[in-house]
């Protein structure tokens, strides 16, 4: 499976959980947002990190040099 | 000069020396007010009452000579996500159209305390988030002032107030102040306390405030913070970094074309321009920006979100509706790639004074269905970087456009003094006045 159509089944199982959730109805109207929240997440999961990359717990709190 | 039209450091230096009276800057400032208010939209709530209480107090106070600091008298407008005791606080929301709430938030006390006249609460995107607010951007009334403060950007432009207070959790501040053609704050996270206004994003909500000038801002932010950056403004020529990279696909032409203008001018006068590379990181930083954006708005709303999903607007329900579908494991991908941005751009940060981008990535665009894009803001705002906004010309259509300066996190006298040395560069764009007046 091509990693663009990996991509948009992940898209359209986001989709299947909103509209569980809330409804077809509901979810046409934010579809657009949905769709750009899954290719967020998409996205996010392709990008490398090491072990030592941390998440961060407490934005600006480094001081510049 | 009309009362109204001083700066801050004009009517401070007035009011100190016994040349004008809080009470009557502050009729001028609801004169203009009531003069412009039905063309720009920019007040929620009004609250004149309390006002010429607080100015009567002030005046009484400046005539025994105790003057309480800079903003002794003057009058402030806030975004209506700010706690305000007793005075109608609606996040912009149907949801809240009738909250009042008990106290004020920590920011308000400050500004009370220093003298400061709250006029009333401006104009918000629901939940400072994308759905519009009606206020029109007073250079042109068909053209969104940006989002999500956009009630206290355009007040600010339009002459109504000469301070005013909003957020930033993407672009919220410097985008408004920027399509307004005023100066925009963002400072460090948490720099200035956040306790008492509704969260929209906590790891990335920043209080902001708007004026007209570099020194104003420089004398409202030492108020509310405790710094001390209006003692430091006279900074020589600085050493910024311009990574081309974060804004040349992005930008429209026209604001390329003003960017350029801009870094020639400031060149030409003494400022070493650096061409500077963006870490690899930035790639994903825009979507690492609205995954913690989503969750956190979700995890702010999950219960009442339950309860009345309907009562949200389109975009604030679309965004909290996918935060609540996004995996832990994604929210913390986003976090481990917020924390290695911020470690490689202040590493890329080193040597230089400030980073030079633009501030938006066109001028105002037309309509008010839309608040425009913050694609250029919200990488600080994940960082935590403090940022500032100076107008630096005019479009064709005269529509303001801006320069954005970030330093390194608490580094705001550093930004203020090349900010200001920016503007003295760059100059004034003058006022919206006219076009108001005209009711283009």
């Amino acid at each position: 499976m091509g990693e663009d159509q990996a991509r948009r089944d992940y898209v359209n199982h986001f989709l299947d959980t909103a509209t569980q959730l809330w409804g077809r109805e509901a979810v046409s109207e934010i579809r657009t947002i949905l769709e750009r929240t899954a290719e967020a997440i998409w996205a996010l999961g392709n990008v490398k990190l090491g072990p030592e990359d941390e998440p961060e717990t407490a934005p600006g709190r480094r001081r510049g040099s | 000069m009309e009362p109204h039209s001083l700066t801050i450091v004009e009517a401070s230096r007035l009011i100190r020396g016994g040349k004008l009276s809080p009470v009557d800057l502050l009729e001028s400032i609801l004169q203009r007010i009531e003069d412009l208010e039905p063309k720009v939209e920019a007040w929620v709530t009004l609250d004149p009452h309390g006002a010429r209480a607080a100015a009567e107090k002030m005046a009484d106070e400046a005539g025994q000579g105790k003057i309480r600091g800079p903003l002794h008298g003057i009058p402030v407008g806030l975004k209506d996500i700010y706690n305000t005791a007793g005075l109608r606080t609606t996040m912009g929301s149907q949801l809240y159209v009738s909250h009042v709430p008990d106290g004020d938030a920590e920011v308000v006390k400050r500004l009370r305390e220093a003298g400061a006249v709250v006029v009333g609460k401006t104009e918000t995107t629901e939940f400072a988030y994308l759905d519009p607010a009606p206020t029109r951007n007073p250079w042109n009334l068909g053209h969104t002032p940006g989002g999500s403060s956009s009630g206290s950007a355009a007040a600010v432009s339009s002459l109504m107030v000469p301070l005013a207070f909003g957020s930033q959790t993407g672009g919220s501040t410097i985008r408004p102040a920027s399509y307004c053609g005023v100066v925009g704050v963002k400072p460090t996270y948490d720099l200035i306390s956040r306790e008492g206004i509704f969260p929209l994003a906590w790891s990335l909500d920043h209080v902001g405030l708007f004026t007209r000038t570099v020194e104003d801002a420089a004398l409202a932010l030492d108020v509310v913070a405790g710094t001390q950056t209006s003692r430091v403004l006279k900074a020589p020529p600085p050493r910024v970094g311009v990574p081309k990279e974060f804004y040349v696909r992005v930008a429209h032409d026209e604001v390329k074309q003003g960017f350029d203008a801009a870094m020639r001018r400031l060149e030409g006068r003494g400022a070493e321009v650096v061409e500077m590379k963006l870490p690899a990181s930035f790639k994903a930083v825009h979507d690492a920006h609205r995954i913690i954006m989503a969750v956190e708005a979700a995890a702010v709303h999950e219960k009442s979100f339950k309860q009345k999903m309907a009562g949200y607007r389109q975009n604030i329900r679309g965004y909290v509706a996918s935060g609540l579908l996004v995996p832990a494991t994604s929210y913390l991908q986003a976090q481990r790639v917020r924390r290695r941005f911020t470690g490689e751009m202040l590493a890329a940060m080193e040597g230089l004074d400030c980073v030079l981008t633009p501030s938006t990535t066109s001028p105002a665009p037309q309509g008010l269905s839309s608040t425009g894009d913050a694609a250029f803001n919200s990488p600080w705002s994940l960082t935590g970087f403090p940022t500032i906004t100076v107008p630096s010309g005019l479009s064709s259509l005269r529509l303001p456009l801006g320069v954005q300066l970030t330093a390194p996190p608490f580094e705001e006298a550093r930004l203020m003094g090349v900010a200001r040395w920016c503007e003295s560069v760059l100059g004034p764009i003058g006022s919206p006045e006219m076009q108001v007046e005209q009711g283009a």
